[in-house]
């Protein structure tokens, strides 16, 4: 609780609406913007990133496939 | 919401895990379908969908899923568009194991240990620097939470359908040249615009909440990346970026500022760090990125970062 009181207190994130980037506060910002830990579990699975190779895998391996898939990649959506 | 779920994650490694784009795997338009209709991997993945449960497979229609199947196309479980709830997938990936426990045994497969791999970025990103690129809100104005986390409460409950409150992206972009982000030898330099410009159209776009295309090139009206040797100690360089960019297209829009570092062996001819932050005014809604009531100006972040694999 305290540090994230004093992490409020103390980042150089803007209220807004203005942001504007400078040595002072880049570092700041790009802790907000890019995803934390607890946003990133997703990587914890060991995703390979393409389907072909990885039937040949599970071939080798006599293993299962797991297939996670969408319009755009997943690892990479825009 | 799914794939952050600990159940799981722990499920999951009695699989091959595979993530892959399905358009160009089983097109819905009639051309592109015929261009695959050979095509091997499009032919397991179709073989595998017809053996589904009615219900489960989409067709004719969309194919994004998830889906479980054995090494040769077995069906195990799966159901298209099923990113959204984590208690039917932990019982789909459950039910995947009891089926799959039974087919080893029956076909004899080895169930050898599956090699760890590293998430990575998509296949076709390439390039001698690959950037993580990631996009998220900023605060409006006192007391606005824009680009906040989502809480714990949130990820376990069906929360999830609220997710602009929280949403955030992760793409990539790739440049072909590490000497583009380096000055010339008088220690100033610019990033030549054609590099800078394919930045913009692949990465500085809303993509916060959704799917947005890339810009086209006339739709980039202003941008520039300057860079600046600031410290240089015996061989190990740090370099600032500054620039800024105006893009749009009539309807979408960002207008943004960039401040960034780098930290460049000379010697070794490669960054060990290289982060950038575009700051800026987004306006305007794309098809698919959840923008339609939300349509600005308004803030938001995009952040560049070297991938070090």
């Amino acid at each position: 609780m305290i540090f994230t009181l004093l992490t409020m207190l103390t980042t150089q994130v803007a209220s807004g609406p203005n942001h504007t980037p400078t040595a002072q506060n880049f570092r700041d910002y790009l802790a907000f913007i890019q995803p934390d830990a607890s946003e990133q579990r997703y990587k914890e699975i060991p995703w390979r990133n393409q389907f072909w190779p990885a039937v040949q895998e599970a071939k080798r391996l006599g293993r299962p496939i797991l297939f996670w898939t969408m319009n755009g990649h997943p690892l990479g959506c825009t | 919401m799914v794939w952050s779920d600990q159940e799981i994650i722990r499920l999951s490694a009695q699989f091959v895990t595979v993530a892959d784009e399905v358009y160009m795997l089983y097109p819905e338009d009639p051309g592109n379908l015929n261009r695959v209709k050979d095509d091997p991997a499009h032919l397991f993945f179709k073989k595998f969908g017809e053996s589904m449960p009615p219900g489960d497979w989409n067709h004719p229609g969309t194919k994004q899923g998830i889906y479980m199947m054995g090494p040769n196309g077995e069906y195990l479980e799966g159901k298209f568009a099923a990113a959204s709830n984590p208690a039917d997938i932990q019982a789909r990936l459950r039910r995947a194991i009891q089926r799959w426990d039974a087919l080893r045994q029956s076909k004899g497969y080895a169930n050898s240990p599956i090699p760890a791999v590293k998430a990575t970025y998509p296949p076709d990103v390439s390039g001698e620097l690959i950037f993580r690129v990631n996009s998220r809100d900023l605060p409006r104005g006192a007391g606005d939470r824009s680009g906040r986390r989502i809480t714990e409460a949130e990820r376990t409950s069906n929360a999830f359908m609220d997710f602009t409150k929280w949403a955030w992206n992760e793409t990539w972009v790739g440049v072909a040249k590490t000497q583009s982000f380096v000055p010339d030898s008088g220690g100033t330099g610019a990033v030549p615009i054609s590099v800078a410009r394919s930045i913009a159209r692949i990465a500085l776009l809303d993509n916060v909440r959704g799917q947005n295309p890339e810009w086209r090139d006339q739709d980039i009206k202003n941008i520039a990346i300057r860079m600046k040797v600031v410290r240089d100690s015996n061989g190990s360089q740090v370099i600032e970026y500054t620039g800024s960019a105006q893009i749009t297209d009539g309807n979408k829009s960002f207008s943004a500022t960039c401040y960034g570092e780098g930290v460049y062996d000379s010697k070794a001819g490669k960054f060990s760090r290289l982060d950038l932050v575009w700051l800026g005014m987004r306006g305007g809604a794309a098809q698919f990125n959840q923008r339609a009531n939300d349509r600005g100006p308004a803030p938001m972040g995009v952040t560049m970062s070297l991938f070090n694999e």
